[in-house]
């Protein structure tokens, strides 16, 4: 425990001095200091920090507490780039407390949504809620587990009452089937009735109001989209899976995955890093990547089903053939059924700690993806109404995202040599020898004259100069227990997260000068 | 890959309302279980079942559907080339036995059926486990339908407990072999099927 949170803290206060343009702390400085000897130095990207610290599966107990704070800290700063860097880590905002929380703060922050005036139940009724009755019997059948029949009869009420109240208050929403899927996730996150609405109407205004048109068209032009963007990411897979439209993906897209992913956490895994980014093209993009990521397992099945070798070179090239055989067909009813079930024969089919790791893995794919062909790249986007959620957003997302971590790649690995880039970078203090450990010891008498000067002025720990400080300590005393330092971790992750939020800023408002 | 040319598949559309059990037909036809907990069914999805039919060795293929009508449209993408299509209506509910005949006219359209007048349909009224007093729409009532429909197989089941299932796909699967055999004669079928379904395909969508 104390080890993780040392070397941690010692990780993230390197970045704060390395970004400091004050002369008197650089890291040279530091280097030669006579309490370090050889440290070694490694280049990391600044937005790479905090993914360092939670990205371990599964997360220990103290890194589950530290982050826990962490978080409420950034939510009693109401530090939004701080909320969104931990959020973006692997277990993403942890648990439901949190996140009924938190998702508001990201999603809705800017939006004020007046309540309805009068109350719903007055209102008149909505034409679709005969469907919604019939599918909110038949919800929560993958989670939660182990409810009694009263729980279960209690949720689907709530359920019920959800959808119907965020219909009649939006009567022009056409209902479809798999938005109760997605209320069933708003429901099992928010305790409270009135935040559930408020949060589900923002989402539906705001990510689903394409699939609530009266037909269905709008949906399929953004499952085309998956097409092109697949051509685009991998032409040969392709032309093996790219003959059929992509109504595979027509379930995971209108329900944000909700219908399709069984586990409650990987459900919520995927809502955290949608809403972190609040972009709801990345419901595309997250959708390609699985389909990229599970690239060789689609090619096998593929083979075996329909006895054709379609992994193999010539069969993907081939456009000769002009006249479509009925076997074709069947080739192409094999497609849809492997692509269907894809999810299911994948993600929940594997145990949690590896769908976990897994739904991780392809969601930073799907940030390259978004990041190396943007919406705006794709052609059949012209195909696409101005007043999709898919433009209307993007106006606000590209100003947005020079100062956001849309960087973010999956985990590189770490160069010993510090190496030049145009991009932001910052070098980090990796500590690995026992023996420095021991060299360091003996600057530790000094220095905790200083710390204990520094603890007593803890209602400082947002001044600038008070963080340059601290930096400097946490750079020296790298491997020594804070524990030890400060009365508990709670003091120190409060105040550490706390400050490297504004860091964070900090350095992120030189880098955009 | 000879072998799998052989075999031969027969291609089934379940349609019908939402909520009157065709998922659950499909589910205890192929696996011989009923639960109460199936989510409701978004786009379409298949399963293989193997049987034999006359010593003849066949691979029936269950489509199960959608049945909120907003996802109809889709339909073009799935029912090409079906053999078979089954209609099916909840027993307890009159607007599902309603909308049979425009099921299947959709059916005819999306599937572009050269010869709508002798492909096979089988309806099926389910849930008669339920009260009597439940039960909104009679056997006569059915019979007529049918009849109207063009002398329709029809059979009564119920999922739930299993009640004439085997029997009413034991039709379907006879009927779909017998509409797969009669397809084999005419060559330039498949080719046809392939051009129109497109053409008409962005023809409804204009409408």
């Amino acid at each position: 425990m104390a080890s993780f949170t040392a070397s941690s803290l010692s990780t993230s206060t390197s970045v704060m001095t390395t970004c400091d343009s004050k002369p008197e702390i650089t890291p040279q400085k530091l280097m030669n200091s006579s309490i370090l000897v050889q440290p070694e130095w490694i280049e990391m990207e600044i937005c790479d920090v905090g993914n360092s610290i939670f990205n371990e599966l599964p997360l220990s107990k103290e890194n589950l507490n530290l982050k826990v704070k962490s978080l409420n800290t950034a939510l009693v700063f109401k530090d939004l780039k701080l909320l969104k860097l931990l959020a973006s880590t692997r277990n993403g905002l942890l648990n439901k407390g949190l996140r009924s929380t938190i998702w508001p703060e990201l999603f809705i922050e800017n939006h004020a949504i007046n309540d309805t005036p009068t109350d719903w139940h007055d209102l008149p009724k909505h034409k679709d809620e005969d469907q919604v009755l019939k599918d909110v019997e038949r919800s929560f059948v993958s989670f939660p587990k182990g409810i009694t029949p009263e729980e279960l009869k209690d949720l689907r009420t709530r359920l019920n009452n959800l959808i119907v109240r965020v219909i009649r208050t939006t009567p022009a929403l056409n209902y479809y089937q798999g938005y109760h899927d997605v209320a069933t996730i708003v429901v099992l996150v928010f305790d409270d009735d009135d935040l559930a609405f408020k949060f589900l109407h923002k989402l539906t205004l705001s990510y689903l109001r394409d699939h609530m048109l009266p037909h269905i068209e709008s949906t399929v032009k953004q499952l085309n989209l998956i097409s092109e963007l697949l051509e685009k990411i991998d032409y040969k897979f392709f032309k093996a899976i790219g003959s059929i439209p992509p109504l595979y993906a027509l379930s995971s897209v209108i329900s944000v995955f909700s219908h399709d992913l069984s586990k409650f956490d990987d459900l919520c895994l995927v809502w955290d890093f949608i809403f972190v980014h609040d972009d709801p093209a990345l419901i595309i993009y997250i959708y390609a990547s699985i389909l990229i990521y599970y690239k060789d397992d689609i090619l096998n099945d593929l083979d075996e089903l329909s006895g054709k070798s379609f992994s193999s070179d010539d069969t993907l090239i081939d456009e000769s053939s002009t006249s479509i055989h009925e076997d074709e067909f069947y080739n192409r009813d094999f497609i849809h059924v492997i692509l269907n079930n894809l999810i299911d024969n994948n993600l929940n089919s594997t145990n949690s700690i590896d769908s976990n790791l897994e739904i991780y893995n392809i969601l930073q794919l799907s940030l390259k993806y978004i990041n190396k062909y943007p919406p705006s790249s794709l052609k059949l986007m012209s195909e696409i109404s101005d007043y999709s959620v898919l433009k209307a957003k993007r106006s606000e997302l590209e100003l947005l995202k020079s100062s956001s971590s849309f960087n973010n790649e999956p985990k590189r690995p770490s160069s010993s040599l510090p190496k030049k880039k145009g991009r932001l970078s910052s070098i980090i203090l990796r500590n690995k020898s026992l023996s420095l450990i021991l060299k360091l010891s003996l600057g530790i008498g000094l220095l905790s004259i200083i710390i204990n000067y520094t603890v007593s002025n803890h209602p400082n720990v947002l001044s600038h100069s008070f963080i340059k400080f601290r930096s400097r300590e946490f750079g020296v005393l790298n491997s020594f227990s804070v524990n030890a330092i400060f009365k508990d971790v709670e003091n120190t992750a409060l105040f550490f997260y706390s400050s490297a939020g504004k860091v964070v800023e900090s350095i992120r408002g030189n880098g955009n000068r | 890959m000879s072998n799998n040319r052989k075999k031969t598949i027969l291609k089934v559309i379940i349609l019908g309302d939402s909520g009157v059990g065709k998922t659950s037909l499909m589910q205890q036809f192929i696996n011989g279980k009923f639960s109460q907990q199936y989510k409701a069914t978004i786009g379409a999805d298949f399963l293989p079942k193997d049987l034999t039919i006359d010593d003849k060795q066949v691979t029936m293929q269950i489509w199960d559907t959608a049945g909120q009508e907003r996802f109809q449209s889709l339909g073009v993408a799935f029912y090409r080339g079906s053999d078979c299509c089954v209609l099916v209506y909840d027993v307890t509910n009159t607007k599902s036995f309603e909308n049979v005949q425009s099921w299947r006219d959709e059916f005819l359209i999306q599937a572009n059926i050269k010869d709508p007048d002798n492909f096979p349909f089988v309806v099926i009224g389910n849930k008669i486990d339920v009260e009597e007093n439940k039960r909104l729409i009679s056997s006569k009532k059915a019979q007529a339908l049918c009849a109207n429909l063009g002398n329709l197989p029809y059979f009564e089941t119920s999922a739930k407990e299993a009640v004439n299932v085997e029997q009413a796909f034991d039709v379907v699967a006879r009927n779909a072999l017998q509409q797969e055999e009669s397809l084999e004669f005419s060559d330039d079928y498949t080719d046809a099927v392939n051009i129109h379904v497109d053409g008409d395909n962005y023809g409804s969508c204009g409408c």
